[in-house]
C-alpha cells in the first residue's frame, strides 16, 4: 500500500528530516510543518524559513493501542505535543526509548531521527523526527 | 599527506539485552558465554532504528564538536552491512537531515566490520590533495546475529562518526599515517538475499582476525618506525572481548593502555561502528598529546590501522555532545520476546 507519493514524500525531506519550517515575520508567527502562506497575515504577511530547537517539554500525550497499519510493531506507542524551546511551535511526534509510565506533561525531550513508516518490503523507507526524553541536558 | 580528525561523535541505541538472557531462551550457560567471549550485554536498535538513523545521530554530534559549516563537507562515506537498502545509499539521507548541500561526493561502502575505518582513510585522500575541505566517514550498524548462533551474543547496534580535515588548528587529533593489510579470506560472509551472515567457527580466528590486525599494527608500526610502547592508548576490532585482548598479549600492551577503547564488554560488537566506537571513547578521555593506535579488521578480510596524536583542542571539544561513555550508561534492559521483535526475528 502506498500511503503518500514519492515525489511528495522526496518534496518534504528538508523538512521531515530535521525541526525546519517557517516563520511569519510580520506576525512574529512559528510554523512546524512549514507554512507558505500565513493564515493571519495571508497575502501581506513575510514568511521565511526557521531551524527550530531540536529539545521541548511535552505538552500532552497519549498511548496509541489501535494502530494505522504499517504501525503493528510499535504499538504501544506514545504520541505527544511537544513544545519546541526558544518560543518554538507545538509540534506532533512518537515519543520513543522511553517506559511508558515515565511519560509525563513537562517531560523533557529532544528530536530524533528516526524510521517512520515502511512502504512494505520494496517501498520506500519514509524518516522523520521524533522525540526521546533527554539524557543529558544542553548535549 | 596532512589531515586529522575535527570532529567525532558516537551513537549506541538506548537498549540492551545481557548475554545470560539470551543464553536462558537456548538452554545455555550465559555465565560460560559471559566468560568466554568477555561481552555482558549487547546494545539493541529500536524497531525504528537501521544504519540512516544512527548515522546521523553520530554525524550530528561530530558537527557539534567540530564547529564548522556543515555546507562545506564534501564528502561522505557510510561504511556498514546493515545498509537500510540493497540500492539507494545511506550516505544521502545523512547528507539531507544533517543539512549539507548537495556540493559533495558520497558513496556507501561494504567491507564487514571495517568499512567504516576504510571511509577515513578515503576522505584522508580527498582532503589532503585538497579536493574537499572536510570529509564525513562513518562506521555503523545494526548486526544480526540469527537466533541460537553464537553471534546473537555478540552482534549489536550503534557507531560513530568522524570529520576529517586538513588545517592543523582544527584538528582534535591528528592522522599521523595509516597503513592497511588485505587478503581474501573466507571467515565470514553473507549471501544476497540471505537474512543472516555465516561464518567460518574457528577459521574466524588465527588465519582470519589475528593474521589480519597483527599485520597492519606491525606493519604500520614498521612503516612509521616506531614501537606500540610508544601509544597511550590502543584499539584492536572487538567482535568480542577476547580477540582484541588475546592480540594485546601478543604485542605486550598493557591493559591499561586498552582499557579507554574497549567498549564491547557493554556494547557488544556493532560491526562497522566498532574500532570507530573505541576511538571516540578514546577520543573522550585521551589528553593533549597522547598517542592513540587503531586497528580495524573487516572479515573478508582486512585491517586498516592508524596512529593518531592528540592536540589540546580536545579538551574544549569533547564536552560539545554526548561522550561515549554517556550513551553506554543510557540504558534500557529488554527481555528476549521485545529484543525479538526489534530486530525482526519475529515476522508481523
Amino acid at each position: 500500500m502506498h500511503r503518500t507519493s514519492v515525489p511528495m514524500l522526496w518534496r518534504r525531506f528538508k523538512n521531515k528530516y530535521k525541526l525546519l519550517g517557517t516563520h511569519c515575520e510580520k506576525c512574529n508567527t512559528d510554523f512546524y510543518p512549514p507554512r507558505e502562506l500565513c493564515p493571519k497575515c495571508r497575502r501581506t504577511g513575510k514568511i521565511v524559513e526557521k531551524r527550530f530547537s531540536n529539545y521541548g517539554a511535552i505538552v500532552t500525550y497519549t498511548q496509541i493501542y489501535a494502530p494505522p497499519a504499517g504501525f503493528e510493531k510499535s504499538v504501544p506507542y506514545a504520541l505527544a505535543i511537544v513544545r519546541l524551546d526558544k518560543n518554538g511551535p507545538d509540534v506532533l511526534g512518537q515519543v520513543v526509548d522511553c517506559d511508558a509510565k515515565k511519560l509525563k506533561i513537562g517531560l523533557r525531550v529532544e528530536a530524533s531521527f528516526r524510521k517512520i513508516y515502511e512502504d512494505g518490503k520494496e517501498g520506500i523507507i519514509q524518516y522523520g523526527i521524533k522525540f526521546m526524553p533527554i539524557t543529558h541536558e544542553n548535549l | 599527506m596532512n589531515s586529522g580528525i575535527v570532529g567525532y561523535g558516537a551513537y549506541i541505541p538506548r537498549f540492551r539485552i545481557k548475554v545470560e538472557t539470551i543464553a536462558e531462551v537456548w538452554g545455555k550457560d550465559g555465565n560460560a558465554i559471559k566468560r568466554g567471549l568477555k561481552i555482558d550485554e549487547k546494545a539493541v536498535p529500536n524497531y525504528d532504528e537501521d544504519t540512516a538513523t544512527i548515522s546521523v545521530h553520530a554525524a550530528l554530534n561530530a558537527l557539534r564538536r567540530a564547529k564548522i559549516d556543515v555546507k562545506d563537507i564534501g564528502a561522505i562515506y557510510v561504511g556498514s552491512e546493515s545498509h537500510p537498502y540493497a540500492v539507494k545509499p545511506t550516505s544521502t539521507i545523512v547528507g539531507e537531515a544533517i543539512g549539507a548541500s548537495n556540493d559533495y561526493t558520497a558513496a556507501d561502502l561494504e567491507f564487514a566490520c571495517k568499512a567504516g575505518s576504510a571511509g577515513i582513510q578515503m576522505v584522508m585522500g580527498l582532503v589532503s590533495s585538497g579536493m574537499i575541505k572536510y570529509g564525513l566517514a562513518i562506521g555503523a550498524d545494526t548486526a544480526q546475529g540469527a537466533p541460537g548462533n553464537a553471534l546473537e551474543y555478540s552482534a549489536a547496534g550503534g557507531g560513530a562518526a568522524f570529520i576529517v580535515g586538513s588545517k592543523n588548528n582544527e584538528m582534535i587529533a591528528k592522522i599521523d599515517e595509516t597503513y592497511s593489510f588485505s587478503s581474501d579470506t573466507p571467515d565470514f560472509w553473507r549471501r544476497n538475499y540471505a537474512k543472516y551472515p555465516s561464518h567460518g567457527g574457528r577459521f574466524t580466528g588465527e588465519p582470519a582476525y589475528f593474521r589480519h590486525v597483527a599485520s597492519a599494527t606491525t606493519g604500520l608500526l614498521e612503516k612509521m618506525g616506531a614501537k606500540i610502547d610508544d601509544f597511550d592508548h590502543v584499539v584492536f576490532h572487538m567482535p568480542n572481548g577476547k580477540f582484541p585482548l588475546g592480540m594485546a598479549r601478543k604485542f605486550n600492551i598493557p591493559i591499561e593502555k586498552m582499557t579507554s577503547g574497549f567498549v564491547v564488554q557493554k556494547v557488544g560488537n556493532t560491526y562497522s561502528g566498532c574500532s570507530l566506537l573505541g576511538l571516540s571513547a578514546v577520543l573522550d578521555v585521551a589528553k593533549a598529546g597522547e598517542r592513540i593506535f587503531v586497528t580495524s579488521y573487516g572479515s573478508g578480510a582486512g585491517s586498516d590501522s592508524f596512529a593518531l596524536t592528540v592536540s589540546d583542542l580536545v579538551d574544549k571539544r569533547r564536552a560539545l555532545a554526548k561522550t561515549t561513555k554517556m550513551y553506554v550508561d543510557s540504558k534500557i534492559y529488554i527481555d528476549y520476546p521485545t529484543y525479538a521483535k526489534f530486530r525482526g526475528k519475529i515476522s508481523v
